[in-house]
């Protein structure tokens, strides 16, 4: 199964939009809305993973980068670093009252309180 | 055009066809992904491979109980352990190739440990080699696991129910509907399409199984 391709496929813009919408309903990511194939639930499976990982970039969560999220392996590490309870975990978050989305490929977008 | 030019034409050439075949290959796995059904072509028809029904997949469990049976009162089988023991007396130890390829697991967690907290290019591009070098080690041992294993009674019964699933669920277009392409399981075993059958094969990994079922979880955890 060629698990390359289907990382390359969940992790891009057009379907990480597509899965957001299809969390709504908005949308059908698939012909079938059940009877799920093995490769239908692998590509959930990294839908989600790279949902998170985009999220945690824009968190600014410590050792998440977009080189990261780029690089299979790369991105391997972090998900297994960040489901261990490792002691530097909580050293390293910086927490951020105001969250910038820039460096994802995901469209971004600036939270700031407003001035009333 | 001087020789440097030619290098890199040749070389833009390659790279061109190398992107049109990760575009080629995208497509045709949003093509696999999009329904629980697979079409192909093969020999100018159109065929399909579909998930089992309810009603197959019990069908398929009674003819694996069936074959099982077969496979234990027939002397000429045996199972993997038999075959351990047997390989270990011509002084092949098959059991420690498995636990290399667990220990293999341990290494790489390790690594990927240590790479998740690294930022500094050469160090992370160090460690992605070692992670990829210990990954074809651990593909290359399991497959020669797999092959010294292959004729145990459960590699075979694994291989039985595959052709068995992929029988029943091996469809032709006919004009607007879809016939099974084979009636009887004989029929599937003696056909001479090989192209069709490799092709059938292919696709109902991608349905029911997964190709490196073995290596799934290293891939998922890392």
């Amino acid at each position: 199964m060629n698990l390359k391709i289907l990382r390359k496929l969940a992790k891009s813009n057009r379907f990480q939009a597509l899965y957001r919408r299809s969390k709504d309903s908005q949308i059908r990511l698939f012909n079938n809305n059940y009877d799920l194939t093995k490769i239908q639930e692998w590509f959930l499976y990294y839908l989600e993973i790279y949902d998170m990982l985009y999220k945690d970039l824009a968190r600014k969560e410590p050792y998440i980068s977009q080189e990261v999220i780029d690089s299979d392996i790369r991105a391997e590490a972090y998900l297994l670093w960040k489901s261990l309870d490792m002691p530097d975990k909580k050293e390293n978050k910086k927490p951020n009252k105001r969250e910038a989305i820039t460096s994802s490929n995901i469209p971004s977008m600036i939270f700031r309180r407003g001035n009333k | 055009m001087d020789n440097k030019e030619k290098v890199n034409k040749q070389q833009l050439a390659q790279e061109g066809l190398k992107a049109l075949q990760e575009i080629e290959q995208e497509l045709q796995m949003e093509h696999i992904i999009k329904d629980n059904k697979i079409e192909f072509k093969s020999n100018k028809n159109v065929y399909r491979v579909r998930k089992p029904t309810l009603v197959e997949q019990k069908e398929a469990e009674k003819i694996k109980r069936k074959k099982y049976i077969e496979l234990v009162s027939d002397d000429s089988y045996l199972f993997k352990k038999q075959w351990i023991e047997k390989y270990k007396k011509k002084g092949l130890d098959v059991a420690k190739k498995e636990k290399r390829v667990r220990d293999i697991n341990f290494e790489i967690k390790a690594l990927l440990l240590k790479l998740a907290k690294t930022a500094e290019k050469k160090s992370v591009d160090t460690l992605v080699k070692e992670v990829e070098k210990l990954r074809k080690e651990q593909r290359d041992v399991a497959i020669e696991v797999a092959d010294l294993l292959n004729y145990s009674i459960e590699s075979q019964l694994t291989l039985f129910v595959n052709s068995y699933v992929t029988y029943l669920v091996l469809e032709k277009k006919e004009g607007d509907t879809w016939k099974k392409v084979y009636n009887s399981y004989n029929d599937f075993e003696t056909s001479e399409d090989e192209m069709l059958l490799s092709q059938a094969f292919h696709y109902i990994n991608y349905l029911m199984y997964g190709e490196n079922n073995e290596l799934e979880d290293t891939e998922k955890t890392g």
